[in-house]
């Protein structure tokens, strides 16, 4: 059998022709899928990008609060004081993790971090140990302003609220 | 021309008559028909067919999206209440003698009839929940402090009644540190959900519950959230 172009546009035994109709719905259903398939996932994205900014707001606000608390205050209300923040990381202040902790609620698996901007100092609080393997990590900073020492030496730094969360499986 | 036709319809019904007679004449005519009307009858069969899937599935997908409305409304509906209690728990909430009060009328719901509408409180979550149609929507918000769902006089009542003193600051609750007595008591009892009446506005508000192990007094804060 000649195969090449011209038999097969000259070809006139319609060997097509009566299951057009059928290739034509093949096409659409296809087509329908793969546009369901990309409407599902782009809901899919939609619904883990809601979550994730749900989870932002929620660690923002309790950066805020954390860094308005008055443990850390310094010698001014605006002022994180080092001092507060070397007491309650130092590991024999189980109680007092354990008062600054409490308000929140058992759920939420978090810890706070706070560092210095020019990176000399950091300071890690967690309740236990928190593990994040294999975990989404949510996290918000907001500035501050720590008050290092009693010179009333004052440095910029951050205060950042990191979530762990569960993946959704 | 015309006695040409004439003698062809005799014979084809002549051919007819005959094959009838025959008894299996019917599969043979079957057999020799060259119009096609079976392949055309199982193409549109399919054809119909798939256009009824096709039409179901958009349908279904409609419907399902007007479920994800109703879910987004009542996700809008935990979500408003849930950040009013992280708000009262929050250190500059203002609310920190006050009753802060919620009521469900500042937000219209389109979809949501409050009436076939269940909202929840408990010490982790809010959880709002709707039947429609036989099948229910629900929506969850975990609650960032810690939440109770009781009000101040019966959060003093329980204490009293389970630990001997109601916990205000003049009657502190004896424990020692890290008082799992009196938080895993009240994280039990609070638990079970408190459903909340849509027509009625809700109080929240921030209440300390003061420890003493002897030398010194602690003081672990809740958000209450009662009607």
């Amino acid at each position: 059998m000649n195969l090449n172009m011209s038999s097969f546009i000259s070809d006139d035994s319609a060997f097509l022709e009566p299951n057009n109709d059928i290739i034509a719905t093949a096409m659409v259903v296809i087509g329908f899928v793969v546009f369901a398939a990309i409407l599902s996932k782009t809901f899919i994205a939609f619904n883990d990008n809601s979550q994730a900014l749900e989870s932002y707001e929620q660690a923002a606000m309790m950066a805020k609060d954390i860094a308005s608390s008055p443990s850390f205050q310094g010698s001014r209300p605006e002022l994180i004081s080092a001092e507060e923040l070397d007491r309650i990381v130092d590991p024999s202040a189980d109680k007092e993790r354990y008062m600054f902790f409490q308000r929140f609620s058992p759920n939420l698996d978090f810890y706070v971090e706070a560092v210095t901007d020019d990176g000399n100092y950091q300071w890690t609080i967690a309740e236990g140990t928190v593990s994040r393997d294999g975990r989404d990590v949510i996290a918000s900073s907001i500035p501050v302003v720590i008050e290092l020492g009693s010179s009333a030496r004052c440095v910029p730094g951050t205060i950042t609220v990191k979530i762990m969360q569960n993946r959704w499986e | 021309m015309k006695k040409r036709i004439k003698v062809e319809i005799a014979s084809f019904s002549r051919e007819n008559a005959v094959s009838q007679k025959n008894g299996s004449g019917t599969f043979r005519y079957l057999l020799n028909n060259t119009d096609a009307w079976v392949d055309l009858i199982l193409s549109k069969t399919a054809l119909i067919l798939a256009t009824v899937i096709i039409l179901a599935a958009v349908y279904g997908l409609a419907g399902s999206s007007s479920d994800l409305v109703k879910k987004d409304e009542l996700e809008v509906i935990a979500i408003d209440l849930a950040s009013n209690i992280d708000a009262a728990g929050s250190i500059h909430s203002i609310t920190r003698d006050g009753v802060k009060t919620y009521s469900f009328d500042a937000y219209s719901g389109q979809l949501i009839d409050y009436d076939k509408m269940d909202i929840s409180v408990s010490g982790e979550y809010v959880v709002c929940t709707f039947a429609d149609n036989g099948h229910n929507i629900s929506a969850a918000r975990q609650l960032s402090y810690k939440t109770l769902p009781f009000s101040p006089i019966q959060l003093r009542i329980l204490l009293n009644g389970q630990l001997g003193a109601n916990g205000d600051r003049s009657h502190p609750v004896n424990s020692v540190f890290p008082y799992t007595d009196i938080t895993e008591y009240l994280a039990i009892t609070a638990t079970e959900e408190f459903y909340l009446n849509t027509s009625k506005e809700v109080r929240i508000e921030r209440a300390s519950v003061f420890v003493t192990d002897g030398s010194e007094v602690n003081e672990l804060e809740y958000v209450l959230v009662y009607q």
